[in-house]
C-alpha cells in the first residue's frame, strides 16, 4: 500500500511564513479532504505535497522516493486538478487530456481514444473538438478533472475540483475521485465545500499555514506540533 | 502615480513601447530632415512613416490589450464610460508622449550628423515645420489607435475582457477585411507607381513598398496559418509532441503570427531601401568610374591627337599610357564619338571597368584597329626638292587663257594640311612666294621648304596638294618632308599617292617620284590618306546612325563623316555612357583635319604607372590637371543624387532597427501568457525539454517563414519599384541605374531577418518555458 508522506515539513516565502512545521502521511485507497478558509495554505500543501515546491525545511516522498525533484515538475505518477484549470489554451478538450497521456508516452490515437472515454465519463463527451476558449467554467474544470482521470495516476491532488459545478456534477466528481481512491491512488482534495469534505475518507484542516484539526492522528514528527 | 505604477509592472511591455516610439520618431525625424537636406521629395520617407506608424500604432494597442484584465477590475469596482477609457488611453499614451520627445531629440541628433556627414561639413540641420509636422502626425496616428483600441476595450462586454487573457485571439472578419484591403492597397499603389513612373512619383509611390510589406506579412500570416492547418493532418508531424503544440499554435493563436506583418513590411522596406542604396552606390562607382576612364586621367586641352602624340612619346611601348578622346555629334543627334587608341586599351585599363558595363568594350575592342596608324609628326619645316630638264621647267610660269581676255601665270604650288599642336586644322602653302625664282639646291635640281608653324609639339599631316603646270615634262620629286617625316622616299607608309592619275600622275621612279599635272590651275590631292580600309566602330544599344549610300556613317574628330563598319555593340562607353560610338583613336586621327570644340580629352594611366612615365608624360606639356578616381568619385558624392543615396540607407537601417525591435516586443507582449502556457504543460507532466522544443519548432517555423515571404516580397518589391522610384539622376548620358534586384542582398536580408526572428523568438520563449514550473499556476501567483 503505497503512502506520501509529508514529514516535518515548513514553507517560508521571503518573510512570510506560508506553512508551519507539519508532518503528514496519505495513503493509497483514501479520499483525504484538506479543508480550510482562503489563504489557509490548502493549495501551497497540495504544491509541497505533488512536488510543485520545494519545503523550506522537511521533504515529501512517495513510498521513500522524494517527490521534490529539483525543478518544480511533478513526477510522472502525480496528477493534479488545480484550481485554476491549468489548461492548455492552444488545444481543445480532448487535445488538453490527450498530450497529457503523450507525455506518458501513450500513442497519439490511444491517447485521442482514451481523452475521449473520460470526457464521457465527466459528461462531456461531445465536447472534445471545442477549444478551451469555447467552454463554460464548469466544463473547463470537468476536462480538468478528466485529465487528471486519465493518467492513472498513483498520487491525485485536486484543489477546489468541485468549485464551479453543480450538486449533480459535485457529486459526478467525487464519486470519480473516489473510484480512483478504490483503484488503489492516494486522493487528496483541498476544498472548504463542506459537502465535500463530508464525502471524504477523512480530512485535515489548515488555519494560516498551521495544521489544527483532522480525524486521526498520524505518527509523531521530531519537531513543531505533531499530528 | 497609478499610471507610474503601472508603466513600471509593466516595465517589459512599456519599455518596447518607449524603445518603438522612439526609435519610430527618430527614423521619422532623419528621413524627413535628410531628404529636406538634399532636396529630394519629402515623400521619399513616406515608406518608414507609414511602417513606423504602423508598428507604433499596433505597439500602443498591444499595451492596451494588455491592461484588459486591469480594466475589467476597475469596471468591478465601479468605472464605468470615460472613466474607464481614460484609465485605458492614460498609460500607453503617456508612454507614447515621453517616447516622441526622446524620439525628436535623438532623430535631431542623428539627422545634424548624418547631414554633416553626406552632405557636407558646412551643410547644417535644424528643425522645421516639416519635421515638427511629420513628429506631431506620427504621434498623434498613433494616439488615436490606442483611444480606438481603448474605447472598445472600455465598452466590451466584462466578461470578454476577463475572458480575453490566456486566450486565443482567432481572426475576425474584420481583421480579414483589413488584411484584404490592405493587399488591394497594395496592388493599387503598385500599379499606379508602375504608371506614373520615376518623374511623377507621387506619395502612393513612395508609400508602396510599406503597402507591398504589409501586404506580403497579410500572405506571410495567412499562409502559416493554412500549412500549419494541413500539417496537423499528418501523422509523423503529429505524432511528435513538439510540432503537435506548434502547429495547434500557430493555427490557433494569432499573436503568434502576428509579428510576421511588421516584420515582413519593416524587411520589405528595409530591402527595397538597402536595393536602391546599395544600387546607387554601384552606379556612383561606375559612373565615377565612366567618368574618370582610366585608374588615373590627365586632361589633354588641345584633344586627341595630341593626346595620341603624348601618350606615345612617353610610353612608346604601350603598357603604362592611354589616349581617349571623346567630341560631342556635329548632327545633334543624342551620341557623341568616342576615340580610343585601341591597341592599348587591355594593357593600361586592365580590370578597371570590371563589374560595369563598359567591361564589355574588352571583348570587341581588339578588332577595331586595322589601318596603318597615325605617326605624330615633330618639327618647323616642310620642305620638297624635284629635278627637272630645266629650272624654267622646273619652275613654270605660263599663260594660260581662263577667260578669254585674261591670261595669268600658274606656278608649280604645294598645298600643306596639317593639324598644328593646339588641334587645328592649318594650311601652308609652298612656296609662300610663287613669284619668286626657287633656291637651286643642286644643278638641275629645285628645292621648296617653308617654316610649318604650330608643329614643335606635335602635328598631323592630313594632306599634301599639289597645282601648276608641268605636263610638259615630269618633275622628279626626290625629296618631300613634314617636320621629321620623311614623305619621299618614304617612310610615311601610311600615306598614299594619288590615283587620280588623269589629273595628277604620279608614279615612283629612281627612289623619287615622277610627277605630271594635267590641269594647272586646279590644286590636286598628290598625298593624303587611304580610304581603305572602312574603320569598324561599336555603338550602344539604340543608337541610329545616318547612312549615305547605304552605310553607316560616323563622325571623326574633326567632324567630317566617314562611313563605318559596325563591328560589335556594348552597353556603355568610358567617358561617353550609355549612347555614343567607339572608333580607334589611331585611326580616326589619319587625315582629320582638327578638332571638334568641346572635344574631351585625357590620357589614361595604369594605377601603377613608374613615376618615370609619368615625368615624361608631364614633360610632353600636353597634358593638365590629373584626375583620379577618387577625385571624380569626390565629385559626384557632392551631387544630390549620391546625396539623396544615402536617405535610403538610413532609411534601411530605421527599417531593420523597427524589424528587429517588433520581434523583441512580440516576445515580451506574448511573455506572460506563454509561462502560463508552459506551465500548464509540464503541471501536466509535458517534459521542459518538449515545451522548450516546441518553442524552437515555433521559432524554426516563423523563422523559416519570414526568410521566405520576406526573400519573396523583397525581390517582388525591388523589381517592382526600384525602376520607378526616383533615385539617381543619371542625366543625357549617364549611366542608367540597375533596378534589377540584388539576389545577394535580397536573400541576405532574408535570411538574417529569418534568423533573427528565430533566435529571438527560441531564446526568448525557451527561457520563458524552462522558468516557468507548474507552481507559477498556483492563484497565489496569480
Amino acid at each position: 500500500m503505497g503512502l506520501l508522506e509529508l514529514a516535518d515539513i515548513e514553507l517560508v516565502i521571503g518573510a512570510r511564513q506560508i506553512l508551519h512545521p507539519m508532518s503528514l502521511q496519505f495513503r493509497a485507497g483514501e479520499v483525504t479532504a484538506v479543508r480550510g478558509p482562503s489563504g489557509s495554505g490548502k493549495t501551497t500543501l497540495l504544491s509541497v505535497a505533488g512536488g510543485l515546491l520545494q519545503p523550506t525545511h522537511g521533504a515529501t516522498s512517495y513510498e521513500g522516493r522524494p517527490l521534490w525533484q529539483g525543478d518544480g515538475d511533478p513526477r510522472p505518477e502525480v496528477a493534479f486538478i488545480l484550481q485554476v484549470y491549468g489548461l492548455v489554451p492552444i488545444l481543445s478538450a480532448r487535445e488538453n487530456i490527450s498530450v497529457a497521456l503523450r507525455a506518458r508516452r501513450v500513442a497519439p490515437e490511444e491517447a485521442d481514444e482514451r481523452a475521449d472515454a473520460e470526457l464521457a465519463r465527466v459528461h462531456i463527451g461531445d465536447l472534445g473538438d471545442r477549444q478551451i476558449e469555447e467552454l463554460s467554467g464548469g466544463q473547463m474544470q470537468r476536462v480538468a478533472c478528466a485529465r487528471a482521470f486519465a493518467v492513472d495516476a498513483v498520487i491525485l491532488l485536486a484543489d477546489e475540483p468541485t468549485s464551479e459545478l453543480d450538486e449533480f456534477n459535485r457529486e459526478l466528481v467525487m464519486s470519480l475521485l473516489h473510484e480512483e481512491a478504490a483503484r488503489g491512488a492516494i486522493v487528496v482534495v483541498a476544498s472548504h465545500d463542506p459537502a465535500v469534505v463530508d464525502a471524504s475518507d477523512r480530512h485535515v484542516t489548515l488555519d494560516e499555514g498551521r495544521l489544527t484539526d483532522h480525524v486521526q492522528p498520524v505518527h509523531a514528527a521530531r519537531r513543531g506540533r505533531v499530528w | 502615480m497609478v499610471t507610474l505604477r503601472g508603466i513600471r509592472a509593466r516595465s517589459g511591455q512599456s519599455l518596447a513601447l518607449f524603445v518603438m516610439g522612439t526609435l519610430t520618431m527618430a527614423g521619422c525625424i532623419v528621413a524627413v530632415g535628410y531628404s529636406r537636406a538634399t532636396h529630394a521629395s519629402v515623400g521619399s520617407a513616406g515608406a518608414l512613416l507609414l511602417l513606423a506608424v504602423v508598428a507604433l500604432a499596433g505597439q500602443g494597442a498591444a499595451s492596451v490589450r494588455a491592461r484588459r484584465s486591469e480594466i475589467a477590475l476597475a469596471q468591478l469596482r465601479g468605472g464605468h464610460g470615460l472613466a474607464l477609457l481614460r484609465r485605458a488611453v492614460t498609460e500607453p499614451s503617456v508612454i507614447l508622449l515621453v517616447a516622441a520627445v526622446a524620439g525628436v531629440a535623438v532623430g535631431r541628433v542623428v539627422a545634424r550628423g548624418a547631414v554633416h556627414r553626406w552632405v557636407g561639413d558646412d551643410a547644417t540641420f535644424e528643425m522645421t515645420r516639416a519635421e515638427w509636422a511629420t513628429a506631431a502626425a506620427v504621434l498623434v496616428v498613433s494616439v488615436a489607435v490606442v483611444v480606438v483600441v481603448s474605447w472598445h476595450t472600455a465598452y466590451e462586454p466584462l466578461t470578454a475582457k476577463l475572458a480575453g487573457l490566456d486566450r486565443p485571439r482567432p481572426t475576425t472578419t474584420a481583421g480579414l477585411l483589413l488584411g484584404l484591403l490592405t493587399l488591394m492597397g497594395a496592388l493599387v499603389s503598385v500599379y499606379q507607381a508602375r504608371q506614373l513612373g520615376v518623374r511623377h512619383a507621387d506619395w502612393v509611390s513612395f508609400l508602396s513598398p510599406a503597402l507591398v510589406g504589409l501586404a506580403a506579412g497579410q500572405i506571410g500570416i495567412w499562409s502559416v496559418a493554412i500549412l500549419s492547418q494541413l500539417a496537423m493532418g499528418f501523422p509523423r508531424l503529429n505524432g511528435s509532441l513538439r510540432w503537435f503544440l506548434t502547429l495547434r499554435r500557430l493555427t490557433r493563436r494569432s499573436d503568434s503570427t502576428a509579428l510576421i506583418r511588421i516584420v515582413v513590411a519593416a524587411v520589405v522596406v528595409a530591402g527595397v531601401a538597402a536595393s536602391a542604396w546599395v544600387g546607387s552606390g554601384s552606379w556612383r562607382d561606375q559612373t565615377a568610374r565612366i567618368e574618370t576612364g582610366g585608374p588615373v586621367a590627365f586632361e589633354v586641352p588641345t584633344g586627341g591627337l595630341q593626346a595620341y602624340a603624348a601618350s606615345h612619346q612617353a610610353d612608346p611601348h604601350g603598357r603604362w599610357l592611354m589616349a581617349i578622346s571623346a567630341s560631342p555629334d556635329p548632327s545633334g543627334g543624342s551620341f557623341r564619338d568616342m576615340f580610343v587608341d585601341t591597341p592599348r586599351w587591355d594593357r593600361v585599363v586592365g580590370t578597371f571597368f570590371s563589374g560595369t558595363p563598359v567591361a564589355a568594350v574588352s571583348h570587341e575592342i581588339g578588332s577595331l584597329a586595322q589601318a596603318p596608324a597615325l605617326r605624330p609628326a615633330r618639327g618647323s619645316t616642310f620642305a620638297v626638292t624635284f629635278s627637272a630638264q630645266s629650272v624654267r621647267r622646273a619652275w613654270p610660269t605660263a599663260r594660260i587663257e581662263r577667260t578669254p581676255a585674261s591670261w595669268q601665270l600658274v606656278p608649280l604650288l604645294f598645298t600643306i594640311s596639317y593639324v598644328d599642336s593646339q588641334g587645328d586644322g592649318e594650311t601652308l602653302q609652298v612656296p609662300q612666294n610663287p613669284g619668286r625664282r626657287p633656291r637651286s639646291v643642286r644643278p638641275g635640281g629645285v628645292g621648296y621648304s617653308a617654316l610649318v608653324p604650330g608643329c614643335a609639339r606635335a602635328c598631323a599631316l592630313e594632306s599634301v596638294r599639289v597645282q601648276g603646270l608641268t605636263h610638259q615634262a615630269p618633275l622628279h620629286v626626290t625629296n618631300m618632308s613634314f617636320a621629321d617625316s620623311q614623305l619621299i622616299p618614304g617612310d610615311a607608309a601610311d600615306m598614299v599617292l594619288s590615283r587620280e592619275h588623269t589629273i595628277v600622275r604620279a608614279v615612283p621612279s629612281r627612289g623619287g617620284l615622277d610627277l605630271w599635272l594635267t590641269t594647272p590651275y586646279e590644286s590636286r590631292v598628290l598625298l593624303d590618306w587611304s580610304d581603305d580600309p572602312v574603320p569598324a566602330a561599336l555603338v550602344t544599344p539604340g543608337l541610329r546612325l545616318e547612312r549615305a549610300g547605304g552605310q553607316p556613317q560616323a563622325y571623326g574628330p574633326d567632324g567630317d563623316p566617314h562611313p563605318v563598319r559596325i563591328a560589335g555593340q556594348v552597353p556603355a562607353l568610358p567617358l561617353l555612357g550609355r549612347s555614343g560610338l567607339l572608333l580607334d583613336l589611331g585611326t580616326a586621327l589619319r587625315g582629320a583635319g582638327g578638332q571638334l570644340p568641346d572635344t574631351e580629352t585625357v590620357v589614361v594611366a595604369r594605377a601603377d604607372t613608374p613615376v618615370r612615365v609619368l615625368h615624361e608624360l608631364s614633360s610632353t606639356g600636353a597634358v593638365g590637371r590629373k584626375l583620379t578616381f577618387g577625385q571624380v568619385l569626390t565629385d559626384i558624392d557632392r551631387t544630390r543624387t549620391a546625396q539623396g543615396a544615402v536617405l535610403y540607407g538610413l532609411i534601411a537601417v530605421f527599417g531593420l532597427l523597427i524589424a528587429a525591435i517588433s520581434v523583441a516586443s512580440s516576445t515580451v507582449e506574448q511573455r506572460r501568457e506563454r509561462r502560463v502556457e508552459a506551465a500548464s504543460l509540464r503541471v501536466v507532466g509535458v517534459d521542459v525539454a518538449d515545451v522548450a522544443g516546441g518553442y524552437r519548432a515555433e521559432a524554426e517555423g516563423l523563422g523559416a517563414a519570414v526568410t521566405v515571404v520576406a526573400g519573396v516580397a523583397v525581390w517582388i518589391g525591388c523589381r517592382a519599384l526600384l525602376p520607378v522610384l526616383p533615385l539617381v539622376e543619371p542625366g543625357r548620358f549617364g549611366l542608367l541605374f540597375d533596378a534589377t534586384p540584388r539576389g545577394d542582398l535580397v536573400a541576405g536580408l532574408a535570411v538574417a531577418a529569418g534568423t533573427f526572428v528565430t533566435l529571438v523568438i527560441f531564446l526568448g520563449f525557451r527561457l520563458v518555458g524552462r522558468s516557468s514550473p507548474p507552481s507559477v499556476l498556483r492563484a497565489e501567483d496569480r
